[in-house]
């Protein structure tokens, strides 16, 4: 050796003196960090399939005109008032809690005797900065043909292929509706909405704006009270009509997933937790007359400590890292609705980067604890 | 130079206060041997304890090495220990992990810069003929060679103060006396060194003997 002893030959000499619990302790940490990951992918994964899955029941906010009666839209009388399909935009290029917004213009017709609700559906307008796929439910009709519902297609004894006259034009019958069980769902003829516009009179119009909420936060309580807050504050006079029972699912089922994942992650941290400072005790307890010896050889304390912290470091840094990588590689085998959202690479490396400080707030307790002993009574102790 | 003046040393051990020392006086010079000699449980390693700056006297005032060490604080203590103050154990109390020269330049970490340490210690090896033990670890050497170990590590930064509590306690005869024949050379070269030892050190002649008995001096 030609050089002087250093801290890091020291940590090196000791964990190569002290392979097993060297190993144990990397290991725990390699492990709780995997597991971190794959909490994060099972909880993430777990909240996008409840997403895909509420978002399957449609949406669940109705935006109708300044002015609109309720009760007349319930009884299928859409002769009311109408807005500007420009709100559509307004929205869209807002911040309020809704996002995946629908204009459409309805209108209950009677077409060959039978009552039908004539919908017509503009593109869906994401939400700006939104790249999330469009509502299951956001028919996108081609120009010039209509989607029948399953119900208005028996009454009219219509396929795909025929024809069908709405208000004196003709119209192609593109696709026949799976039937939904509701109405007045089952009886719609959708258009293109600038169709439906032209037959009704009512270009630039729309008299519903059909939006999935809520993008509340968790802890928010008065969803209701805050989503309608949020939308009028882009448009004061509209109407904000929640189908409430599918919009406090979804935000309850939300909230439990996420609740659900934030408990998990608890539990994985608390267990490394205890299991950092269990073996940094350990490690301490055994080394007690060590640490007497480096007193009484007059290194100061904060040496002494930077021994344990740093190796307890090393710890932190190394298996945070490799947990990263093992967790990142058993998360697709672990996680298991259809499909998977792992954690971004910024998640990784803050992961990687906080569980060597993790590790010395964990391990400092023990650190700290072995040093403050009488370094006569660790000395004697041994003696003894 | 070590000077006790007075020096008493009580502690509580559960209902019963413990005299470990009491009224303790007296004087080493830097370049005298002083041996303490007393039976078990005399307040030998007090004594000792109480010079290295590891514990605090009850009364009375400790100068070492020309410091009065009673208002140091623990740092300021263990700055002078890095500095002036060697303690020898009778356990020798090396790092299990690291091998014979690395546990001679422990005393480096608490004073670092010293450039040519590992050709000093090196050199101490050599001298007290552990040359071929350098890269051996503790568990491979024998008491003596692990208390001649200790020793080097000990005289690494060629302290002022050299305190050896009971060096000799676990070696055998032909170990003792290398071991105390080193601590000699340190007087000769000028260091002030307090022996505490319970057994007889007749291979050398100390300067000073004390005898303590129930933490007490005798005349």
């Amino acid at each position: 050796m030609k050089r002087n002893l250093t801290l890091y030959r020291m940590i090196w000499r000791e964990i190569q003196r002290s392979k097993w619990s060297t190993l144990l302790c990397f290991g725990i940490v390699v492990l709780a960090t995997g597991l971190l990951v794959v909490m994060i992918a099972v909880g993430r994964s777990s909240v996008d399939a409840t997403r895909i899955q509420m978002k399957d029941m449609g949406f669940n906010i109705l935006i109708t005109p300044p002015d609109a009666d309720l009760a007349q839209y319930q009884a299928l009388n859409f002769d009311g008032p109408d807005m500007p399909e420009s709100y559509v935009e307004k929205l869209a290029g807002s911040t309020v809690l809704a996002q995946h917004f629908v204009g459409k213009y309805q209108k209950t017709l009677q077409v060959e005797g039978k009552t039908i609700v004539l919908t017509g559906l503009r593109s869906e307008l994401p939400r700006r900065g939104s790249s999330r796929p469009p509502m299951p439910t956001a028919y996108v009709v081609p120009a010039g043909k209509v989607f029948v519902g399953a119900a208005a297609a028996k009454a009219l004894d219509l396929e795909p292929g025929d024809e069908v006259a709405i208000l004196g034009k003709s119209f192609e019958v593109a696709k026949v509706i799976e039937p939904k069980g509701a109405m007045p769902e089952d009886i719609r003829v959708f258009t293109l909405l600038s169709d439906a516009q032209a037959l009704l009179g009512a270009e630039g119009r729309v008299n519903a704006i059909d939006a999935l909420a809520c993008l509340c936060p968790v802890e928010t309580t008065d969803i209701l009270g805050a989503l309608q807050k949020s939308i009028r504050t882009v448009l004061p006079d509209v109407g904000v009509q929640p189908y409430r029972d599918i919009l406090l699912a979804r935000h309850e089922q939300r909230n439990m997933v996420y609740r659900l994942q934030l408990a998990t992650v608890a539990i994985v941290i608390a267990g490394a937790a205890t299991a950092i400072w269990g073996l940094t005790y350990l490690n301490v307890r055994n080394r007690r007359s060590e640490i007497g010896v480096f007193r009484a050889l007059g290194i100061p304390g904060a040496r002494i400590a930077s021994l344990f912290v740093a190796k307890v470091a090393l710890y932190g840094l190394a298996g945070g890292i490799a947990g990263c990588a093992l967790g990142y590689l058993l998360a697709p085998a672990i996680v298991v609705t259809e499909g998977i959202v792992m954690p971004d690479i910024w998640a990784l490396v803050l992961i990687a980067g906080a569980t060597p400080l993790a590790a010395i707030v964990f391990g400092l307790p023990p650190i700290v604890a072995g040093l403050l002993q009488d370094p006569v009574d660790v000395l004697r102790e041994a003696a003894a | 130079m070590i000077r006790f003046n007075g020096v008493s040393k009580q502690f509580r051990k559960g209902d019963t206060t413990v005299r470990a020392l009491d009224n303790v006086t007296f004087e080493v010079e830097p370049g005298q041997l002083a041996l303490v000699r007393g039976p078990s449980g005399s307040g030998k390693t007090t004594l000792i304890n109480l010079a290295a700056g590891l514990s605090r006297a009850s009364l009375g005032s400790i100068h070492v090495a020309g410091t009065c060490i009673d208002e140091l604080s623990l740092r300021e203590r263990a700055d002078l220990r890095a500095r002036e103050v060697a303690v020898v154990f009778q356990l020798f109390h090396l790092v299990p992990y690291l091998t014979a020269l690395e546990n001679v330049l422990l005393p480096t970490l608490a004073t670092p810069g010293a450039g040519n340490a590992p050709e000093r210690a090196r050199g101490l090896l050599a001298e007290l003929g552990l040359e071929s033990r350098g890269n051996h670890y503790p568990d491979e050497m024998s008491a003596g060679e692990r208390q001649r170990c200790a020793l080097a590590r000990a005289l690494l930064n060629e302290p002022a103060v050299i305190l050896a509590d009971e060096p000799t306690g676990n070696l055998d005869p032909a170990s003792a006396e290398t071991v105390l024949a080193h601590l000699d050379n340190a007087r000769k070269r000028g260091a002030t060194v307090l022996l505490v030892s319970h057994q007889p050190v007749d291979s050398i002649r100390p300067d000073v003997v004390f005898e303590l008995r129930e933490g007490r001096l005798l005349p």
